[in-house]
């Protein structure tokens, strides 16, 4: 099975840096949809089927916290797994984002095997059931 | 400045270059230590936290800015645009500025928005309490680091 991603970040560099590290890392990707802030997250959702999110905390318009307190609020979307990738190093913010619901985050620098290694937690996945590292486009 | 931050700077710069943009760079070296070079870039970024403000400024040449850019998003040097170097060096300074909060003893941290200019002018960097690092990469001066406590 692979999963639809949607990637939300302000910075287009950073999109697509996490979009070539989800398939560096053996991660099942399906397909990858891209959004700059929360409102455009909330827009994709809306025209596109959606296994999981990866989130930026800090953007303009709507940030990553407020994204995740409309999906919690919408019954379509209170479940969908939000996983942050962020700079954040406020410790109180990190986990009021969990006590709101998100599945987990990952701090800035990553590496592909932390994403894998979380994605495929948070997805239920047993490590033998992701590809190995560079099967899927993995030029990176 | 503490020696605590001089540290958790250089850890910082390194382990973000390191992992992020495929780049290695040394702190000390031949060439002028000083920030009066003519560079091609500034990114910068500004912390607050509970016992005041800090922020963060990368002055860099256009040569090396090109390669970590290059490096970051995996395509070659030559294909990197200006577009793509901005972006690039404000997530530069984003993550330095928060790898560096996470590694030091300050409460209630927040990190601005990062900003980005071209051959940036000297001022903004020289006060008493500024804390500069010479960034050298195969030997060769290729930018500098401020931290400023404002």
């Amino acid at each position: 099975m692979s999963y639809n991603i949607l990637i939300v970040d302000d910075s287009k560099s950073m999109r697509k840096v996490i979009r070539k590290t989800l398939a560096a890392s053996g991660f099942r990707v399906g397909e990858c949809i891209e959004a700059g802030n929360g409102r455009e997250a909330l827009d994709a959702l809306a025209n596109n089927w959606i296994d999981l999110i990866l989130s930026d905390i800090h953007m303009p318009e709507m940030d990553g916290m407020e994204l995740l307190r409309r999906l919690r609020e919408d019954a379509t979307w209170k479940d969908l797994p939000v996983v942050y990738i962020t700079t954040e190093s406020n410790e109180d913010r990190l986990q009021e984002l969990v006590r709101l619901g998100a599945r987990g985050y990952i701090r800035k620098p990553f590496k592909p095997e932390e994403i894998r290694a979380l994605l495929s937690d948070v997805m239920g996945e047993t490590d033998e059931s992701a590809m190995a590292p560079g099967d899927e486009d993995g030029d990176f | 400045m503490n020696p605590q931050w001089r540290q958790a700077m250089k850890t910082a710069i390194s382990e973000v270059l390191e992992t992020m943009f495929f780049a290695m760079v040394d702190f000390e070296g031949e060439g002028a230590p000083d920030g009066g070079c003519p560079w091609y870039c500034e990114a910068s970024i500004e912390a607050a936290f509970d016992a005041g403000k800090v922020a963060f400024f990368f002055r860099l040449s256009e040569d090396f800015a090109r390669m970590a850019t290059a490096g970051f998003l995996g395509s070659r040097e030559e294909q990197v645009n200006a577009e793509e170097i901005e972006d690039a060096m404000k997530e530069l300074a984003n993550m330095v500025g928060g790898n560096f909060l996470s590694r030091v003893e300050e409460k209630n941290v927040r990190l601005g928005i990062p900003t980005f200019r071209m051959a940036p002018a000297h001022e903004g960097v020289t006060g008493a309490d500024a804390e500069m690092l010479n960034l050298y990469c195969l030997g060769d001066r290729v930018g500098a680091a401020f931290l400023e406590r404002r």
